[in-house]
């Protein structure tokens, strides 16, 4: 076992390298700016928004409704007697982005039951997503000015009578039901919940499984290139030893990467939504429902990302005993690559139980698609998937260690050779 | 003198192509026993055979009474192997290389102790060692390996061009370590295409030439029946070059 251990700490050596670090080590901090910088502006649009109004119709009503404004989170400008040009040089020069144009005879008219017009004006500065917070300030405030003033010609042909209640005379009271368990709570809630974890956790395994899958076959391959492989071979260690010490330190440090991922991508959705990674407030709806992950179900989940792990480095090991070097390995790996793609992109796109029978049968061939479904079937309770799952995973593993087994025992291993690359 | 290497009609077909056709010569101990031949002659491929890399096809091979096929383990345990053109880990330092050769090959702290000790020593780098074998020049990468594959005193040191990329110095240090080693109990058999480095080196010298070994003598022998004033002459008339 020693020997093992002065394998292993041979390739955690090798692998571990400040090229491979220092790249996931700046994508975090990446990650942190861009978190930080998005968050920051979303607080500012959380704020009060600053608006002017011009309000040339002078009325009770108008005056009550941009007092209505002010009590909407609304930082009201109010401007009256001038033109609708001088109210654009002002909100401009005190950087804002709307204008509401209140036209003379506005009260008067709603008294009299006719529509009337307000002029919005959009200061534009760019085109990102961020510009189009002058339409959302529109759109919010006009629907506050909206909503006052039908409550208010409500009100007065009602008399006595709630105007909420004309405007929305049936009430919804929703329910979900997963399983045989029943909540009362949105459904696009708890889809929203589900989704912030099932999608999270996808990314971060794709990028483990490439990660790992990778550092093997690279390390196989350059082991070959450089002959260091002959050398091994010639030496008295037990080959099976070779295979696991690699599988092992590229297994370390994929789940290293991993986790400076997941800290960096946790800082980013931090940033962009204010929560952590995979956080949900659904108070006693997720528990009631049963989306809460037990101890049981995290050894669970474990055990399926751990199965989908090795089952990646098993064909990957093969798959590097075939490359002459490692430049090689690029054009090999991408049969697993394309087998990872599939399972990721289809299920996080599309129910796979409702497509057709050759799509949904490729995917349950493909091992990888039962550890990119394995929260959702522990949110579902659905055992008998997961447990299929693991064991098809490991049937593939113990196939492939088998088959990667043969090739380093025989003398496979040197005079295998496969090259997708054009010669020279 | 005890044989080390004893082979056998050894013989290693691909597919159709014949690389090692019934390869037979011995080494004894304290021998240096030199592969000679043209680029494709077969001389790698039986060297590969012997250090129990590539699996022959027919014929056998023993180093020291072990089979190379049916206990390739107990001949990985007395062999050591420096294949041409080899690298190193290029992210160890050259003592953690050798370091993690002498623990592959020790039983025990103290003996891998004292196999970096002596590879340490062999290798001359003195304080490079502390370096990184990535900014190892092609030399020092050479003298390197040649430290780690004789710092285990194996009984059957197997050399693929020992000194290709070592300068003229270099060469003769190495030369004269491996006879050194050869001489205290050690066992040699290596290729090269270096002429005057096998009449230095080796006591006797195999021709191999289309897979097969046309002459097996010492370099005076060789030159003797071949009426030749160098073994260069020698393997020209013996290849029909």
């Amino acid at each position: 076992m020693s020997k093992l251990f002065t394998l292993i700490k041979k390739e955690l050596r090798e692998m571990i390298t400040p090229q491979v670090i220092i790249p996931a080590v700046v994508m975090v901090l990446i990650f942190m700016f861009i978190g930080n910088v998005v968050g920051k502006e979303t607080k500012k649009f959380k704020a009060p928004q600053n608006i002017v109004v011009l309000d040339n119709d002078g009325s009770t009503l108008s005056g009550e409704a941009v007092e209505i404004l002010k009590k909407s989170n609304f930082n009201v400008s109010r401007l009256a007697e001038t033109t609708t040009n001088e109210a654009i040089r002002i909100a401009k020069e005190k950087n804002i982005s709307v204008v509401l144009a209140i036209p003379e005879g506005f009260g008067e008219g709603i008294e009299k039951l006719k529509p009337q017009k307000i002029e919005t004006y959009a200061i534009m500065k760019n085109f990102s997503l961020q510009g189009n917070q002058s339409k959302a300030i529109l759109d919010a405030s006009l629907a506050a000015f909206n909503n006052f003033v039908s409550d208010r010609i409500i009100a007065s042909q009602l008399k006595g009578g709630n105007p909420a209640d004309l405007k929305n005379p049936i009430q919804r009271e929703d329910n979900v039901i997963i399983g045989d368990r029943m909540a009362k709570v949105n459904a696009a809630t708890i889809i929203g919940f589900v989704q912030s974890q099932a999608t999270f956790l996808p990314i971060i395994l794709f990028i483990i499984i490439t990660l790992a899958s990778t550092i093997i076959a690279t390390a196989i391959a350059t082991e070959k290139e450089n002959k260091t492989l002959e050398t091994l071979l010639t030496t008295p260690v037990d080959r099976r030893f070779i295979i696991m010490a690699k599988m092992i330190g590229a297994g370390t440090v994929a789940l290293i990467m991993a986790g400076i991922y997941i800290i960096g991508f946790g800082y980013y959705l931090k940033g962009l939504t204010g929560v952590g990674a995979g956080a949900g407030n659904l108070g006693g709806a997720a528990e009631a429902l049963g989306l809460v992950i037990t101890p049981g179900g995290y050894a669970l989940l474990g055990l399926t990302i751990f199965s989908g792990i090795l089952c990646a480095l098993s064909i990957a090991t093969v798959i590097g005993s075939f490359a002459q070097d490692a430049k090689g390995v690029q054009g090999l790996i991408s049969p697993l690559m394309i087998m990872l793609l599939i399972p990721y992109l289809l299920l996080m796109l599309i129910d796979i139980n409702s497509a057709g029978p050759a799509l949904k049968y490729l995917v349950y061939a493909i091992p990888f698609s039962y550890t990119f479904l394995g929260i959702q079937n522990i949110f579902l309770k659905n055992y008998a998937m997961i447990f299929f799952g693991i064991g098809y995973s490991l049937v593939f593993f113990t196939v492939f260690v088998l088959i990667a087994g043969k090739i380093f025992s025989s003398d496979k291993i040197i005079t295998l050779k496969l090259n997708f690359r054009r010669k020279k | 003198m005890p044989i080390v290497l004893e082979v056998k009609n050894l013989s290693k077909n691909y597919g159709s192509v014949t690389a090692a056709k019934d390869i037979s010569f011995n080494v004894s101990d304290n021998e240096i026993f030199a592969l000679i031949g043209p680029n494709g002659a077969g001389k790698s491929t039986t060297i590969r055979m012997i250090a129990t890399i590539l699996k022959p096809t027919s014929g056998m091979a023993k180093v020291l009474e072990h089979d190379i096929v049916k206990d390739a383990a107990r001949v990985r345990e007395v062999i050591s192997y420096l294949p041409e053109e080899a690298g190193a880990y290029k992210n160890l330092t050259g003592r953690q290389y050798l370091r993690f050769m002498a623990d592959l090959y020790a039983n025990d702290k103290k003996k891998a102790k004292e196999f970096v000790v002596l590879g340490e020593e062999l290798s001359g780098l003195g304080k490079r060692l502390s370096d990184k074998i990535g900014a190892y020049s092609k030399g020092m990468t050479r003298k390197i390996l040649l430290a780690r594959t004789l710092m285990i005193r194996p009984k059957l040191a197997i050399l693929d061009e020992p000194t290709s990329g070592l300068d003229m110095i270099n060469a003769l240090e190495v030369r004269k370590i491996i006879r050194q080693f050869s001489r205290q109990g050690m066992a040699v058999l290596l290729s090269s295409h270096n002429m005057l480095e096998i009449e230095f080196l080796s006591d006797r010298v195999g021709i191999i030439d289309k897979g097969e070994i046309r002459e097996i003598g010492t370099s005076e022998e060789l030159k003797a029946k071949h009426d030749s004033r160098n073994l260069e002459e020698v393997f020209l008339k013996v290849t029909n070059r």
